[in-house]
């Protein structure tokens, strides 16, 4: 059988200021129909920049350089716009990384699926909504006739890649290429949508590129592999083979650093780093923190003015969880979006006032100080926090050394520029920094380096309590291995504890001693880590651990 | 990823091969263990691509309007503060002898009918204009940038506030409204500078306001406050710099419009009073002789306002791409 797609020797350029950037360099693969190829690689790999010239959507400055694209028999590279128009959503499709951005805002759903109907003569006016609503009901929506009626912003993440999937499969294309079409989706809401594609794809027999910084995914949804570099592929196998007998030094090393199994933190950095055993956490000491019955309700906006003898209608964010977190002590906070896990930690760095409970920290109520006023207050140092996303929590117009000196310029005991200078190049050298990129914006950093910057900041005052909030979320694998095996040095180093916020569960379970499980504002169930990863008891933990993609290889 | 952050990370690796790559393969003595072997000659330092002044050239050399309105900018500075020194003529001294004469070698833009040299007050003019926009537009940045910065960062009272404040300000066409404040306030520049002030006041309050709301919950913002800052201090120095990019744009587009606005008070008889030359009363008085045919009257201060403006209004895009660092790469 004769391949569907073929691609040769295919190179992409980009025109930048800096001169021509070789962004894809002589990448070659094949693919039949009903097949899964997964591209994998870290940001920068070119991996995106593939499928793009496969769709010939490159942007103004990007141009195919060389190479062959051959589909169905078009040579890609030879067609006309106008040929190409017709062949995007009809033949190629494409389903985007983030769902809102790929869908409009202002029209219903069942619009913009009959929009694209329309576009290729898929349907008429008069049979679209039926169409449509049978597209709908494909991607196995529920009550598709009330969804048709529904705006992007009214549905769920889920939801909304579900709708995306079903524009890019509306018109029955041959091939679909998904650009990470679960990143930023829940664990278990992207097990529903990976099913869902696969599903679909295995019943139309349709060819699929999926393209992932996620090994795990693909591995557990791909049937060839191709694992790419700086713009090259470096290997390219089954996805069985490149698992069990990965050939070239970088994807052992992806393999390496993506959690998996029962591996232990050190065992995700490469393996010639031959880097001493990781520090054994000293036994927990007595209690830190204690939260006590801690609620965040919020007023509903629907309901801003209550009938009298009525209570106002509220939203329980929080709703009366308690939990300890000891010196030296690492518990994990996890849940999927919207459990209330960072409403939780904003309220215990004290960003945010609860509605009730109690807060209290080394045995003192620090809940009762509203934050408005806790900046102030004598444990700001001991409260400290490493955010989620590295670019959005440094200014963009601070160097990475005024980002570092900010705490210390406050909270810090340095007195005079060069205290605190010496101070920060102490803490660049203690998270790993260079020195020289101290000196640079936030923009001229990569994204791991920008972590660093984060946690050298989150440090610099000597903090009792470190809440991490995702810290590795927006991180490649590579660069998270390298960042949570730092975190780990850092807390037997510095006598922290961590109260780290997660909705990976299996980073969670290389870090933390305790864990605790949230949904709906609630604790379902916390506990030592292990025992909990290995025999949970509570019906949403199960589904939590089985939702995480692994290849079973 | 997106893909243009991915170009943008491929750009600067190509820039300098190895700024970028060494995730975990530059880490310092105190994990030496995640640390394969560096070579102990590779180079510390990077060398930085160009600075400030690099990246002005970049700016001026990638947008040709930009760099006219640059060198017309630096041409009417110089005007400005060397304007009655270069002047060949006192552009107060009349020679009724020499009136109304046309563009000479001598009198490049004529005489007026008192014979003053037209070109000497054009040039004696441009100071006068200048700083009245430009107080005025200082003015009306700083009261601006604060209360739509405390009403974007606060929200709530203070937004709704300092909200119908503005609208109320937007209610009126903004001419008319400064010609009220000049006739109320009375007859003089300062006045003219603050009534060109109010009414721009909106433009800033509404931009600062927008700037800051979004960032109100940002990442950086709760880290400064994890770092001890109080909220003035919060808005002060980390929210309201990464304003001043869109504020710059408002600033120059807002030059031109504030000597449009001066030079259109003193032409319906506000403001300004002859003798003093300025651009608005030239043109007043030049209008009654171009019936005659004695065009030049008008014409070359008009035309040096027009050229004011337009610099100003070209300037505006050229400026926030100079004053925002992550233009800089």
């Amino acid at each position: 059988m004769n391949a569907f797609v073929e691609v040769s020797d295919l190179s992409v350029d980009f025109k930048t200021r800096n001169g021509v950037v070789h962004a894809v360099r002589g990448v070659s693969f094949s693919l039949m129909k009903g097949k899964t190829l997964g591209i994998v690689g870290e940001s920068g790999s070119g991996k995106s920049v593939t499928s793009y010239a496969l769709m010939r959507i490159l942007d103004a400055a990007g141009f195919i350089a060389g190479g062959h694209i051959e589909f169905g028999g078009i040579d890609i590279g030879a067609a006309t716009e106008a040929q190409m128009r017709d062949l995007r959503g009809r033949e190629i499709s494409m389903v985007f990384q983030n769902p809102r951005a790929a869908l409009n805002p202002i029209r219903k759903v069942g619009r913009q699926i009959e929009d694209v109907l329309l576009q290729h003569l898929q349907a008429t006016q008069g049979d679209a909504k039926e169409k449509a609503i049978d597209v709908l009901r494909q991607v196995r929506i529920n009550n598709p006739e009330e969804r048709y009626h529904a705006y992007p912003f009214e549905l769920s993440g889920g939801m909304c890649q579900r709708i995306v999937i079903a524009l890019a499969l509306a018109c029955k294309p041959q091939l679909m290429i998904a650009d990470e079409p679960t990143t930023g989706l829940d664990v278990t809401t992207q097990k529903a949508v990976m099913d869902l594609m696969a599903d679909l794809v295995r019943e139309r027999n349709m060819a699929t590129v999926l393209i992932t910084h996620d090994l795990g995914l693909a591995a557990a949804y791909c049937d060839h592999l191709i694992v790419m570099k700086d713009g090259e592929v470096v290997e390219s196998a089954p996805a069985r083979a490149l698992f069990r007998d990965p050939q070239h030094a970088y994807t052992r090393k992806l393999i390496r650093a993506t959690p998996h199994g029962s591996a232990a933190i050190r065992d995700l950095l490469p393996e010639d780093l031959d880097a001493p055993a990781a520090p054994i956490a000293p036994p927990p000491g007595e209690p830190l923190l204690e939260v006590e019955n801690l609620v965040k309700e919020y007023p509903m906006k629907s309901a801003a003015t209550p009938k009298p003898g009525e209570a106002a209608a509220t939203f329980r964010a929080v709703g009366g969880i308690s939990f300890m977190v000891r010196r030296g002590e690492s518990v994990g906070l996890v849940g999927e979006s919207g459990c209330g896990k960072s409403t939780t930690s904003a309220m215990v760095m004290r960003l945010l006032d609860s509605t009730a409970g109690s807060i209290r920290f080394a045995g003192v109520d620090i809940g009762a100080t509203p934050a408005r006023k806790f900046a102030s207050s004598q444990y700001r140092s001991k409260l400290q926090m490493v955010f989620q996303d590295p670019t959005d929590c440094l200014n963009p117009r601070f160097t990475a050394r005024r980002s570092i000196a900010d705490p210390l310029m406050r909270l810090g005991s340095q007195r005079g520029a060069r205290a605190v200078n010496a101070r920060v190049e102490e803490l660049a050298a203690l998270v790993g920094l260079p020195q020289h990129l101290l000196d640079r914006f936030p923009h001229q950093l990569s994204g791991g380096q920008k972590a660093r910057v984060g946690i050298a900041r989150a440090i610099a005052v000597d903090p009792e309590l470190l809440v991490l909030d995702e810290p590795t979320a927006a991180l490649d694998v590579s660069v998270q291995a390298v960042v949570l095996n730092l975190l780990v040095d850092l807390k037997a180093r510095l006598a922290m504890s961590y109260l780290f916020v997660s909705h990976d569960l299996s980073v969670v379970r290389l870090l933390c001693d305790r864990v605790i499980v949230m949904k709906g504002g609630e604790i379902v169930e916390q506990g030592e880590c292990e025992k909990v990863l290995t025999n949970p008891s509570h019906a949403y933990t199960r589904a939590l651990i089985e939702a995480i993609p692994h290849p079973d290889f | 990823m997106t893909e243009r952050a991915e170009l943008q990370d491929l750009a600067s690796e190509a820039e300098n091969p190895q700024g970028h790559e060494p995730e975990g393969t530059v880490m310092n003595q105190p994990l030496p263990a995640l640390e394969p072997a560096v070579p102990a000659s590779a180079p510390a330092a990077r060398p930085r691509t160009g600075g400030a002044l690099a990246h002005i050239g970049y700016v001026l050399r990638s947008n040709p309007m930009t760099m006219i309105a640059f060198v017309l900018f630096v041409i009417i500075v110089i005007a400005a503060f060397l304007g009655p020194l270069i002047a060949p003529y006192d552009p107060l001294q009349s020679d009724v002898s020499a009136a109304l004469q046309p563009p000479s070698a001598q009198h490049w833009f004529g005489t007026d009918d008192l014979g003053r040299d037209v070109f000497s007050r054009v040039l004696a003019a441009t100071g006068l204009d200048l700083m009245i926009a430009v107080s005025a537009v200082a003015l009306s940045f700083v009261l601006g940038s604060i209360l739509g910065s405390l009403s974007g960062y606060y929200g709530g009272w203070t937004d709704r506030i300092a909200g119908r404040f503005i609208d109320t300000i937007m209610a009126f066409p903004l001419f008319v409204l400064a010609m009220g404040i000049v006739a109320a306030l009375g007859n003089s520049v300062v006045n003219i500078v603050y009534a060109t002030a109010i009414v721009n006041l909106p433009f800033y309050a509404r931009v600062s306001r927008a700037e800051v709301n979004v960032r109100r919950e940002a990442g950086f913002v709760l880290a400064a406050k994890l770092s001890g800052n109080s909220d003035l201090r919060i808005l002060a120095t980390q929210i309201f710099p990464n304003a001043l990019p869109p504020m710059m744009v408002q600033i120059s587009l807002n030059l031109g419009w504030a000597i449009l606005n001066a030079a259109g008070l003193s032409f319906i008889g506000l403001g300004v009073s002859p003798p003093t030359p300025e651009w608005g009363i030239m043109v007043a008085e030049g209008a009654r002789f171009i019936v005659s045919g004695e065009w030049w009257l008008a014409l070359f201060p008009g035309a040096a306002l027009m050229i004011a403006v337009f610099t100003f209004n070209m300037l505006g895009d050229g400026l926030r791409d100079i004053v925002d660092p992550r233009q800089r790469t």
